[in-house]
């Protein structure tokens, strides 16, 4: 095991590389980061070549490639074309504000597909199956920035017109007013449910089908035998066993928690990286995308190699060699 | 002695026709109420937007932009209302349906293609094989979607086939994982072992013994898949990268909707609901699927 | 004078004053407060004793504290706030808040001075004759937040600053003419230009200059904290900048031109649709530069108001006249005039105002519509499918049997290129489209993302390369004044090419001696009164040359709630010029 780990990790560093150089050229096939001078009418011909020797666009691609590398692996992620910002601090700043709302999304995700999951596993079939799990598909099913729309246009500003008490529209604090705990949460409040809706569905199926499997287990059927009842047969013996599979789901989706929600993020006006990630996008500044790609990069490859191996840990008809 | 093998016979009898595999998947897909419903629904809306154009809905009523009718409220005349440039919502709503549906299927079969591929070849062959694939399943999905979209757009212009292809492509590492897995778990079955001593080549294995025990998972994931990049091509259209006017889709026309949700909200809302309705429908045929097939799957 | 004196004449003042106010309420008197008491002496007329009381009162005690908040909803969020290297709309608009300028515009759009005693012209010799030399008088009493006077040394700096290349700013324009600048005294610079240069004053001297304290040796200032909390002199002092969410600046209690409202919260909010919820909800005060086709949203708002004002920004689409496949040649179909004119004809844009545009934006004639200097002999090119599709008969161009007009064996059928995603564009597209079908011409909409779309050379980028049929954007003549970058889309020697000129603007090969002529005129003639004949004759010629089509004039389109009072947007002055006025009443 402890060979397969080291023998993955070698393996990564040419994945990584790898991730460099497809990422680095896809965005740079994405456009000109000279654009967004050229479309500006107010900046001369004669500013707009001394800019581009200054940021070295004249160059080859693959000659600004190199330079990238070789300052990343020196420790400089660059800075920004756009800001002159440096890239770490950029992302940085941004960063905590994206996972307060991934986690907090993740963590209402998996409370509510555990309580659904189970309920339809035990009652399949059922009317209330078919209510629970078209729920779950509600969230899913909606355009994420049209759920949030509405969620906005109902609870914040009809809520707010009518008297009645509501949400806060956007941001992650209030614009006037004090910015404590209390209001964060109040702010969460929307955009956490535009999100964990969405992937609420996919947990609950996967744990419906493992608590079914689980169910007709052989030990389940002796747990019922033995008398034991229904509740303690649920939850010490399939629930338990029913949750580790989850895990692997969780570690694989975990990268994605850092780049964000970007539509969500929008909507919302929340200070996050996906929306920082889009701004800089659409003028192609490079450097602030390939930092945030290598940030998520290296953290799939560590999130894959921990969900391989509690994959193997769980089915040992699994080998994992080479 | 023929008590007996007259008891014997009657149970023969009873099993002239022993239900097949495939009939009992069915009969399970039928207990599925809400799948059985939402198969039919899905079903009538695959004709109308298939057989709409050919008959009551007219090509002009859906593209040609008419100034006096901007944002009109539904009325008699067009029954949804009218969009931004003037031309009928509902016969817009059964173009569109056309290419989102298309889409829909199209970049499925591009991601199941592409993973069943990769999969098969990295959960059969395993050692260093899985390795460079599953590795190179890390490297695209590491890369954030809109950049390949983005890129593939500017190469190709962007088309329907482009978005086919984009989607698609965003949707094969979750079907590489899925087959690979449970080739995984296959290759060590002892029927694999018999095709072995038989002397069967490796393709043949793959392809003819061990692929359609895992039709199951993926018939399930290539119908969810539909759904998925039905909303994938909906989250594009809202970042303007989807498909370009004068073509609708359900996505490019709830985005185009945005700038009037206050004033003209039915613009929206039809569009909207399409989705909604679609997505819904195909998730709970999956659940069906599922069910019927292999309640165990882990999808 | 010893302090005892002082005292005593401060006393005798008071006195007077008092006496005054007793015998006759004369308004000469309290001449000063007038503005600030007016209100109180009216209504207190016959009660002399309150006036009196309250002439005292004003004296001392400030009835002008700023108070309350303003939220301004933007949706773009600054890069940085050094004017220079982060150059950009939204950007300015945010920083003229800390800022003073040394002249500005007022609520009816006209050059005023502001740190400067006048705005420099020929007339009161601040302008040499021969239009080289400036001589900028500053004002006493403008300092920066921390105190330090504002001197002419840092006018001579921000020159050296913005010419610095190791600075990186992204435009030079105006400042790259200056020769030298001479420091007389604390409050005077004289600016010598290399050549003449009339757009000068109005193009430069309404930016703000910089710190020299602050910013002298810092390097890479573009990423110093400068960049991220900047050291203004204007009516409101910065705050903080939360990243991603908002910019907050406080009123300045020193400013000699004080301001009214306590604090103005500059909130990034990127989804407009969003941002109008948050007009509705109150949370948000003022937004500006949002879409003509929100207008029929925020007029159902109660506590909003609606100020759209037609701009100087016109869309308008360019005419290749060189073929993309072989930029020596000219263009197949467009390098007919009539051909041209036709099409112009052949494409609605009335209905494209009216209709789709919901009324809200104007057909457009020429370059410089809603400016002083348009030439408002021109009419616009009427919208006339008869009169188009004779004059395509005409140039040989005939009704094949799929509806599209040919000759030659060359099909009219062209593509019609804009940024993709953009809603409104494509419509219009979608409706010329059709108004194009119908007198024989086939029209291919064929967008592109934006940073394709204004790409360069290097990148293969439409605009760069010239490959495009015809190219639809905004544009405008940059502000108050025209400046050089503006006329780089006519000029002959702007001509684009990647190999012997990549950084011309003239992507579309247009070329004529005599517009070069006026051009040259226009930017360089002393005269005022016939560098005006000359700009308008400019329009006139590009107006008969056909090759680009003014679509309309779009509307600059501002919301306020009804809190706030004294934004009064204009033209060029946006909404950011009074933020010393705004005021908010509850």
């Amino acid at each position: 095991m402890f060979r397969y780990i080291v023998k993955r990790l070698l393996i990564s560093i040419p994945v990584l590389l790898g991730v460099s150089l497809v990422a680095f050229f896809l965005v740079q096939a994405s456009g000109d980061p000279m654009a967004i001078y050229v479309s500006n009418p107010n900046i001369s011909s004669e500013d707009l070549i001394r800019l581009e020797k200054t940021y070295g666009f004249d160059k080859p691609k693959a000659v600004q490639y190199f330079y990238w590398l070789r300052n990343t692996l020196k420790g400089d992620w660059g800075q920004s074309f756009l800001t002159h910002q440096d890239v770490f601090t950029m992302i940085g700043e941004r960063l905590g504000n994206t996972l307060i709302l991934m986690f907090t999304s993740l963590l209402v995700t998996l409370t509510i597909s555990l309580l659904l999951g189970i309920y339809t596993a035990t009652h399949q079939y059922s009317f209330s199956d078919y209510f629970v799990t078209g729920f779950s598909f509600f969230g899913y099913a909606m355009p994420t920035f049209w759920f949030g729309l509405m969620l906005i246009i109902i609870f914040a500003v009809k809520a707010r017109e009518a008297g009645l008490p509501y949400l806060p529209a956007a941001g992650m604090y209030p614009i006037r007013g004090d910015r404590n705990f209390g209001q964060l949460l109040l702010h969460l409040v929307l955009p956490v449910t535009v999100l964990s809706l969405s992937s609420v569905a996919k947990y609950t199926r996967y744990l419906r089908s493992s608590m079914l499997e689980v169910i007709s287990q052989d030990y389940v059927r002796t747990a019922r035998a033995k008398g034991l009842s229904e509740r303690v047969v649920l939850w010490r013996h399939a629930f338990k066993n029913a949750i580790i599979p989850l895990v692997t789901l969780v570690m694989l989706d975990i990268p994605f928690l850092f780049s964000g929600a970007l539509i969500t993020e929008q909507v919302f006006a929340w200070p996050g990286m996906g929306r920082m990630y889009w701004e800089h996008a659409n003028w192609v500044d490079y450097p602030v995308l390939m930092g945030i790609i290598l940030l998520v990069s290296s953290l799939v490859v560590v999130c894959n190699l921990i969900a391989d191996i509690s994959y193997a840990l769980i089915d040992p008809r699994i080998r994992v060699d080479g | 002695m023929t008590e007996s093998t007259t008891a014997l016979e009657r149970l023969n009898g009873q099993q002239k026709n022993p239900p097949s595999i495939w009939g009992l998947a069915l009969r399970r897909f039928l207990r599925h109420r809400a799948g059985v419903i939402a198969s039919a629904v899905f079903l009538l809306i695959v004709l109308i937007v298939a057989l709409g154009p050919l008959t009551f809905v007219s090509y002009d009523a859906a593209f040609r932009p008419n100034p006096l009718l901007v944002n009109n409220a539904p009325s008699a005349e067009h029954v949804l209302g009218t969009d931004e440039v003037g031309r009928d919502i509902l016969a817009r709503l059964i173009y569109g349906g056309r290419i989102s549906l298309t889409v829909g299927v199209l970049a499925m079969v591009v991601a199941l293609s592409v993973g069943t591929i990769l999969g098969a070849t990295a959960g059969y062959f395993g050692g260093v094989v899985d390795s460079i694939i599953m590795r190179f399943t890390d490297i695209m999905l590491s890369i954030p979607g809109i950049f390949l979209i983005i890129a593939l757009s500017v190469f190709f212009g962007p088309s329907v086939s482009t978005i086919v292809l984009a989607i698609g492509l965003l949707n094969w590492m979750t079907v590489a994982r899925i087959v690979r897995s449970m080739f995984l778990q296959l290759k060590e079955q002892e029927f694999v072992t018999a095709a072995r001593c038989v002397g069967a080549r490796n393709a043949r294995i793959m392809w003819t013994h061990i692929l359609p025990n895992a039709i199951a998972p993926l018939a399930v994931a290539a119908t969810l898949s539909i759904g998925s990049a039905i909303l994938t091509e909906t989250s594009v259209s809202y970042l303007g990268l989807g498909i370009q006017p004068p073509l609708p889709s359900w996505g490019n026309m709830l985005k185009n909707a945005q700038d009037v949700i206050w004033s003209a909200p039915w613009v929206a809302t039809f569009p909207g609901l399409m989705i909604f309705f679609s997505t819904l429908c195909i998730n709970f045929m999956g659940d069906a699927l599922r069910d019927a097939l292999d309640p165990r799957m882990k999808l | 004078m010893s302090k005892r004196a002082g005292l005593i004449v401060a006393m005798l003042v008071v006195a007077s004053l008092v006496l005054g106010a007793c015998t006759t309420p004369e308004p000469q008197v309290i001449e000063k407060e007038v503005e600030k008491v007016v209100k109180e002496t009216v209504v207190v007329e016959k009660e002399v004793e309150k006036v009196v009381e309250k002439v005292v009162e004003v004296e001392k005690a400030e009835d002008t504290t700023p108070k309350g908040t303003v939220v301004v909803g933007v949706w773009q969020e600054p890069k940085g706030l050094i004017w220079n290297i982060f150059y950009d709309a939204h950007a300015n608009d945010l920083g003229a808040s800390m800022y003073y300028t040394p002249v500005t515009t007022d609520e009816n759009d006209e050059l005023v001075a502001q740190m400067l005693e006048e705005v420099p012209t020929v007339d009161n010799g601040g302008v040499s004759e021969d239009g080289k030399t400036i001589t900028l008088k500053f004002k006493p009493g403008f300092a920066w937040h921390d105190g330090v006077p504002v001197t002419a040394e840092d006018y001579k700096f921000t020159w050296e600053f913005i010419m610095d290349p190791a600075t990186v700013s992204q435009t030079t324009a105006g400042w790259n003419m200056i020769e030298s600048v001479e420091v007389i005294d604390e409050l005077t610079a004289v600016v010598t230009l290399s050549e003449s240069y009339v757009p000068f004053v109005a193009s430069t001297l309404v930016f703000p200059i910089l710190p020299k304290h602050a910013l002298e040796g810092v390097a890479d200032p573009g990423n110093s904290e400068f960049a991220r909390a900047p050291l203004g002199n204007g009516p409101f002092v910065f705050q903080e900048w939360i990243p991603g969410d908002r910019i907050v600046v406080k009123a300045n209690p020193d400013a000699p031109i004080p301001p009214k409202v306590e604090e103005i919260i500059f909130k990034f909010v990127p989804d407009m649709n969003t941002l109008l919820a948050l007009l509705r909800t109150g949370d948000v005060d003022v937004a500006y530069d949002l879409r003509e086709t929100q207008i029929a949203d925020i007029v159902k708002m109660q506590n909003v108001e609606v100020i759209a004002l037609p701009g100087l920004s016109i869309e308008r689409y360019y005419f290749n006249l060189r073929d993309p496949q072989d930029l020596t040649q000219p263009h197949p179909i467009f390098n007919d005039i009539n051909v041209r004119k036709a099409l112009m004809m052949g494409m609605d844009r009335w209905s494209a105002v009216s209709g789709i545009l919901q009324g809200y934006g104007e057909v457009a004639i020429t370059e410089l519509d809603n400016h002083p200097w348009q030439n408002t002999d021109l009419e616009p090119v009427p919208y006339d499918p008869e009169a188009a599709a004779a004059l395509l008969d005409e140039a040989g161009w005939v009704m094949g049997e799929d509806g599209i007009r040919v000759k030659d064996g060359v099909r009219l059928s062209f593509r019609h290129s804009t940024t993709a995603g953009n809603q409104v564009r494509e419509n219009l597209q979608l409706l010329f489209q059709q108004n194009l079908k119908d007198i024989g011409v086939e029209m291919i909409i064929d967008n592109y993302q934006s940073a394709t779309f204004f790409g360069g050379c290097a990148t293969d980028g439409i605009f760069g390369t010239s490959n495009f049929d015809v190219m639809g954007f905004t544009n405008s003549p940059a502000s108050i004044d025209l400046a050089q970058e503006w006329s780089d889309f006519f000029l002959t020697s702007s001509i684009k090419d990647c190999e012997t000129n990549p950084a011309g603007s003239n992507a579309w090969g247009y070329s004529n001696p005599t517009l070069d002529e006026q051009m040259a005129c226009a930017l360089n003639e002393l005269d005022p009164e016939a560098r005006v004949e000359c700009i308008k004759a400019a329009q006139e010629t590009i107006y008969n040359d056909y090759f680009t089509l003014y679509v309309y004039d779009r509307l600059d389109v501002f919301a306020v709630s009804d809190r706030v009072t004294g934004v009064n947007p204009t033209v060029f002055g946006g909404h950011s010029y009074s933020y010393a006025e705004w005021q908010v009443v509850e």
